[in-house]
């Protein structure tokens, strides 16, 4: 196949398709602010996202072999950015794994635009939440066809963003606003994970294409460890494994339909997809894949725990999700990726639908009843325990006073550096009295 | 209503005090799969109206009407005139509205352009920043402005605002910036309240909930539970109090002693701290009094919520004291906080500026304005508050709506006509529910052969109703009555074999569909229902989601053609032998004796005026609503059924009515039902207007013609109905035709992503009482309840009390439930539904941990004008002043004004409104005279005629093809 003249082009709008549409609209409506209406606002947004679906699917029959001999393999749009011997690769990683991921992605949007289409009818924030949506679309694709990280990385942060501002959607009340703020705060924190295993790699590997991953093996396995334990670490942040698991209940102060796209289907598994990519730097890490099998059946135990005790539809789902993801990191770290892409993608499809009927609770009890599941055997041999497991499990384990108490100490310091730049800068500002006394 | 006593209950003690009040108040919502429409402030319902919503709001922190500058958006589309406004304005300020203020103007004309540039008054930085961008609104001119901050600099200054509201430690916390301690407080008490209360969604029931609320949490804190950061100790101060068998009570009084309220001001704090958090306050509340609601089997009490709070909260604010370096007391830390906010000069420009503009100073007079002018100025914004303006909005606004529609009535009358059929071709019986009106008219339309009635939608028949698929009876009746009856829907004898393997088949079936629920979100069912079904999961979603009306029903087709439902049957009249054997377990009998049953049918005709010159057909349509993902779907069924679908009344209504010994029994009392006349009950689905109606195989041969001919005027009055609604649809085209117009409400009812199913009860305003020639020929818009009822044959305004007494509180109910929920959407309505997250199948809070939210969605009052029901009577003002004095809760509604009554005489037709100014004991001297002006009304051949290019409301207009026969029968 010709990947100039067909895969090229397809690619890109595959990718850029939908944050065009997003930029687009974003700048109209800020010229013409409430003049766009919802049709305007949908109908761009959603042709984007079906530009997006399209050329996923035309990127896939070719790999299939539809317009000449299959091609699989990276596509090269030279360098981002060059600096001394410094260099961002813009290239694309067309293969089974990354078609997997974008083509579920982009359907599961494409769903959901349609869905949100009539569901936030005479919403204040139609607008917004369909330019955010197209970003979070050429977020996902950019993650998924990245054949580098830094590639990946810029998705990363597109998904991130979005994210937080869906979660803070309804940003006049003050506990969406909370949640943003900190999913906000865990994302970044794990992202500097990501950054500073994106320089290492690059620094070790003279390269940050996942085609320079395959010479890992040659790394000492100290520093193979120390940087997939980076790239761990950002993937639990963004798919909330623990001890990042506190932001995911909090998510659910968004809309529906983001809810199910963001944290049944696409974005919760993103550290997932992340962990699939970079698999060479984890197979020679064997303790980074032990670390990850802990990590993900501990996740899981702990969210089925909650999962039992929460009496509320989306907090339940949410933690339902967790447990799976948990599942699939496990499943990762061991060495399953094949399973763990079959697991991610049918539980996505699952999630997704159970989210956006999650308000018709009241009318499946009725219909179908409810059962309350009797005292497993953990009450019935150790009751005091069983007592003391749902206390805890309702109470999430107040994992998020662990992590704030973790992360006292680094706070502390921010904000001592922080002091100690506004007292420097006082010192040698000119007009010391405006700018040097902040806060 | 046992609500009345708006003190604490002749007790001394603080806190039984405090719990009492935050009974009466908190709301009243049970647990949401039962939605029953009742007035938000049913507390204060013994005041007078205004009074009592200025009260009610407060206690509450809401606002009692609708916001200024909606008003004005009101006053400018022409949903209120200047006549009223003027009129409102004359009625407050009398003789005074004509002296001439300092500033130039009259007192009148300066109150009027304060509230006419109310819109403008929200924020002095906006404004002060529209002025400098160049971008000042109507009505603010630069210079004045400038003129007006520069004479302000020089005195005398505005009254300061007052102080904020301080009731609890946490107010005055959060006005000194510290931290909020209901946030830790709130987070946890939700999820505990949650699992305590939850009716079956957790998996796993709250541990020794039984024991109640106090015992189980402190059961936790005792296995090792902990408080938040913030609240530490209060799992141990639990503890330790229930260890010494403190009651709930106890444990208040100490945490209220550690926080230093005085016991003069406890029950003050404790009322407070129990409206911190009202929904799942009110849950608790309404549980207590209800615990034939609570299905989780516990005992709930709002103290033990409330000392368990309480105990988290006193350490909070300790907390919070001590790292703010603030006192605990809570008088002190009042004290500290008690300043008033510092008045914002440019809202004080703003009101000089539209007070001279009234006379039209120029810049060098305002600046040239003595000292006194001011002084006066300010006295008089003193008067002319926020709220006084409000209040005067809303009276302004209700005389717009009242005098056109009283002005439309006395049009018709004076119209006069057309002449009378002798016998209707067919009856067709509703609800009083203003969703059909429009049915009803599409049918008068058609033929005036076409007669159409209004009456409860239970039609007199008060049952418990247990339908084939339900596994135990539920109430069909209006909340006040309590039915006396069950009535089943069994299968027929030649059904009963395939009616059993039905049954069979579908416990198996919801069986394997509760476990793949519940398995589908534990560990390992999980991981199997992800990898098995999570590509078919994938493609009914996107099946639901493209194609709502197509893939809408594919489950419950496949289940019907696998498993058929069986013919069935309605046991309504039981045998006389059945009554002894009965008796015995003390249940409810099941069906009606003869007498009992012709005296509910009897009863109902009567109401109707519906005794003499039958149709060949009577068809009688309860209602009901279908909807998806909607946990409100509730408030959409059937108001006179407590919130179910009222088919099943209809149906039974209709059975008793076609019996050979019910007439004859019904015939002694004067209604007389001829054998050629047949009864079928139906149901009308008022979202995506569907009918279908029930045993139509027992349709006699001689009504089988008439049948079919009254069914086909249905079918095409439906899809009239249904293109009608959908104006109010933005997502359907205006010129949409009747049958696409019926795809599109099938496709709303069937979408999982349709927040607005219907709109329900959005545009009521209005409720009709008299016979259908009252109002027959006009086009209201689907704004009237419409209650038939003949004065002709009412002696003793027997059946008149009858009436008032059922449709005055459901009435009543529904329109203040809408009024409050459109008011303040955000503290008496729901809010909106996107992010709401049913919970403990009790309700719906927004995300994952916030308060219970009681009341209305956004989505389903967006559209609605908040006023108080106009209530218009055909009846003498003397027989209404009877009625309203022997129903108390009638006369609390209609003398304390939370419903305009206007009484249309009978045989004159001239209308006298019960004025403001009545009291209890008005005599009818409280009517006032209502003088119609002579309008000539819009006249339109049909109604599409006049509702077919707008989509906003609609006044008024004559619908000559629905013309009716004059007085009469209907």
């Amino acid at each position: 196949v010709n990947v100039d003249v067909v895969l090229r082009p397809v690619l890109v709008a595959t990718v850029a398709a939908p944050m065009f549409a997003s930029l687009a609209l974003g700048l109209w409506f800020f010229v013409r602010g409430r003049g766009v209406g919802e049709v305007v606002a949908a109908r761009f947004v959603g042709v984007g996202i079906l530009i997006s679906l399209l050329g996923g699917a035309t990127t896939t029959a070719a790999a299939f072999g539809a317009f000449g001999p299959p091609f699989l393999g990276e596509v090269d749009f030279g360098n981002w950015l060059r600096v001394g011997a410094y260099e961002v690769p813009a290239v694309f990683l067309v293969d089974g794994v990354a078609l997997s991921f974008s083509l579920l992605a982009a359907a599961l949007t494409a769903m959901v635009a349609s869905f949100s289409r009539t569901y936030l009818h005479r919403e204040p924030g139609f607008v917004r939440f369909h330019v955010l949506l197209g970003l979070f679309a050429t977020g996902t694709q950019l993650v998924a066809y990245a054949g580098a990280l830094d590639v990946a990385f810029a998705g990363w942060e597109l998904m991130g963003i979005s994210s937080a501002l869906f979660i803070g959607y309804f940003f006049e009340r003050a506990e969406p606003v909370r949640s943003s703020i900190r999913a906000f705060a865990i994302y970044r924190l794990c992202d500097a994970g990501f950054l500073v295993g994106i320089v290492a790699t690059h620094e070790l590997l003279g390269s940050t294409r996942l085609s320079a991953l395959e010479r890992a093996p040659s790394l000492s396995p100290w520093v193979s460890s120390a940087i997939g334990a980076l790239f761990l670490v950002s993937a639990m942040g963004k798919s909330a494994q623990l001890p990042f698991s506190g932001w995911i209940v909090r998510a659910m102060e968004g809309p529906t339909p983001s809810s199910a796209l963001f944290y049944g289907g696409v974005s919760i598994h993103a550290g997932m997809y992340l962990l699939l990519r970079v698999w060479p730097m984890l197979d020679v890490a064997p303790v980074v894949a032990a670390m990850g099998v802990v990590v993900g059946l501990l996740t899981a135990l702990y969210a089925t725990l909650v999962v039992r005790t929460h009496a509320d539809a989306k907090g339940t789902l949410a933690h339902a999700t967790l447990a799976q993801v948990g599942l699939i990191l496990a499943e990762i770290s061991l060495g399953f990726t094949a399973l763990a892409l079959a697991h991610l993608a049918g539980h996505a499809l699952l999630r997704v639908w159970q989210y956006l009927r999650a308000p018709n609770a009241m009318h499946d009890a009725h219909r179908i009843g409810h059962s309350t599941a009797a005292p497993g055997w953990l009450a019935a041999r150790f009751p005091a325990l069983a007592l003391r497991v749902h206390a805890a499990a309702l109470h999430r384990f107040r994992l998020d006073e662990w992590l704030d108490r973790a992360i006292a100490p680094l706070l502390r310091l921010v904000r001592w550096l922080d002091a100690l730049e506004g007292r420097l800068r006082a010192g040698v500002s000119l007009d010391r009295g405006r700018d040097g006394g902040r806060r | 209503m046992a609500a009345h006593a708006a003190g604490p209950a002749g007790t001394d003690d603080p806190i039984a005090a405090a719990i009492a009040r935050a009974h009466l108040v908190l709301p009243d919502q049970g647990p949401i799969g039962v939605f029953i429409h009742h007035n938000t402030l049913h507390a204060y319902q013994h005041l007078p109206f205004h009074e009592a919503v200025q009260r009610g709001a407060a206690e509450l922190g809401a606002a009692p009407y609708l916001g200024l500058a909606r008003f004005v958006a009101a006053w400018r589309q022409g949903r209120i005139a200047d006549e009223d406004l003027d009129a409102e304005l004359r009625g407050e300020l009398q003789s005074e509205g004509e002296q001439q203020l300092a500033v130039g103007g009259s007192r009148l004309a300066v109150w009027r352009a304060w509230m006419t540039g109310a819109h403008a008054a929200a924020d002095g930085a906006g404004l002060a920043f529209a002025v400098a961008a160049g971008r000042a609104p109507d009505g603010v001119d630069p210079d004045q402005w400038h003129a007006a901050m520069e004479r302000l600099a020089r005195g005398p200054a505005a009254p300061p605002a007052a102080p904020p509201l301080l009731r609890r430690h946490r107010d005055a916390l959060v006005q000194l910036g510290a931290a909020d301690p209901d946030v830790p407080v709130h987070a946890d008490l939700v999820r505990l309240g949650a699992a305590f209360l939850d009716q079956g969604q957790a998996r796993a029931a709250l541990p020794g909930r039984e024991h109640g609320f106090l015992a189980a949490v402190a059961r936790l804190h005792g296995a090792g539970m902990r408080a938040p950061r913030e609240c530490r100790p209060a799992g141990r101060d639990l503890v330790a109090a229930v260890a010494r068998g403190a009651s709930a009570e106890a444990v208040l009084a100490e945490a209220m002693a550690a926080l230093g309220v005085p016991t003069a001001e406890q029950e003050a704090w404790l009322f407070a701290t129990a409206l911190a958090l009202p929904g799942w306050s009110g849950m608790f509340a309404r549980l207590e009094r209800h615990p034939g609601e609570d299905r989780a089997g516990v005992r709930v009490r709002l103290v033990e919520l409330l000392a368990v709070r309480v105990a988290y909260e006193r350490r909070a604010i300790e907390r919070a004291c001590a790292a703010a370096g603030l006192p605990v007391a809570w008088e002190s830390l009042r004290a500290l906080a008690a300043r008033p906010a510092p008045a914002d000069p440019r809202l004080d420009a703003l009101v000089l500026l539209q007070a001279v503009a009234v006379a039209g100073l120029t810049p060098a007079a305002v600046l040239a304005l003595p000292d006194a002018a001011l002084a006066e100025l300010w006295r008089e914004r003193a008067r002319c508050t926020p709220l006084v303006q409000a209040r005067l909005w809303h009276e302004a606004y209700e005389r717009r709506h009242r005098r056109q529609i009283l002005d439309a009535l006395a049009a018709l009358r004076r119209r006069g006509h057309a002449l009378p059929v002798a016998r209707p071709r067919a009856q067709f019986v509703f609800c009083i529910d203003e969703r059909e009106e429009s049915v009803r008219r599409a049918l008068e339309e058609q033929s005036p052969a076409h007669e159409t009635f209004g009456t409860a939608g239970f039609f007199g028949i008060a049952i418990d109703y247990m339908g084939l698929d339900d596994d135990e009876p539920a109430p069909h009746a209006p909340v006040a009555v309590t039915p006396a009856h069950e009535v089943h829907e069994q299968p027929l004898p030649s059904a009963v074999a395939r009616h059993a393997r039905r049954v069979r088949f579908r416990e198996r079936l919801h069986a394997i569909e509760r476990g793949a629920a519940g398995g589908s979100r534990g560990l390992l069912g999980g991981a199997g229902a992800a990898i098995l079904l999570g590509p078919l999961a994938g493609a009914i979603a996107a099946l639901r989601v493209v194609a709502p009306r197509l893939s809408h029903g594919m489950g419950t087709n496949a289940v019907d053609s696998l498993a058929p439902r069986p013919s069935t049957q309605v046991t309504s009249l039981r045998a006389p032998a059945a009554a002894t054997t009965d008796a015995v377990a003390g249940a409810k009998p099941i069906g009606f004796a003869v007498d009992e049953a012709s005296d509910r049918v009897a009863r109902t005709l009567e109401n109707m005026g519906l005794v003499a010159t039958f149709a060949p057909v009577v068809l009688v349509l309860g209602h009901g609503s279908t909807s998806l993902n909607n946990p409100h779907e509730s408030a959409h069924d059937c108001g006179a059924c407590g919130g179910r679908r009222g088919g099943a009344n209809a149906r039974v209504f209709a059975e008793l009515a076609n019996r050979a010994d019910v007439r004859v029994a019904m015939r002694q009392r004067g209604v007389v039902v001829p054998d050629s006349t047949w009864f079928v009950g139906g149901q009308h689905d008022t979202s995506n207007d569907a009918v279908v109606m029930y045993d139509v195989d027992a349709v006699p041969e001689h009504a089988r013609a008439a049948f079919g001919a009254a069914m086909a005027a249905l079918e095409q009055a439906r899809a009239e109905s249904a293109r009608e609604r959908c104006r109010r649809f933005e997502a359907a085209p205006l010129g949409i035709s009747p049958a696409e117009a019926l795809r599109h409400v099938e496709v709303r009812a069937a979408a999982l992503s349709q927040p607005r199913p219907e709109y329900g009860h959005c545009t009521n305003a209005i409720a009709i009482v008299g016979r259908r020639a009252l109002s027959r020929g006009l086009h209201l818009d689907r704004r009237p309840f419409l209650v038939s009822y003949d004065p002709a044959l009412d002696r003793g305004d027997a059946i008149l009390e009858r009436i008032l007494a059922a449709v005055g509180p459901v009435g009543a109910g529904i329109s203040l439930e809408y009024y409050f929920s459109a008011v303040d959407n955000g503290v008496f309505g729901a809010g909106t539904k996107l992010p709401h997250n049913v919970t403990g199948l009790l309700g719906v809070m927004n995300g994952h941990n916030g308060d219970l939210q009681t009341g209305l969605p956004l989505q389903m009052v967006e559209i609605h004008e908040p006023m108080r029901l106009l209530l218009v009577v055909e009846a003498t003002p003397a027989s209404l002043l009877a009625v309203a004095a022997r129903q108390p809760e009638v006369g609390e509604l209609v003398t304390r004004r939370w419903v305009q009554l206007v009484s249309v005489h009978p045989t004159t037709g001239a209308m006298a409104v019960l004025d403001k100014a009545a009291g209890v004991s008005g005599g009818a001297a409280g009517f006032v005279p209502y003088e119609p002006n002579a309008v000539v009304l819009p006249e339109v051949e049909r109604s599409i005629d006049w509702h077919g290019r707008t989509r906003a409301h609609l006044p008024p207009a004559l619908v000559r093809a629905a013309l009716a026969p004059p007085g009469g029968a209907s």
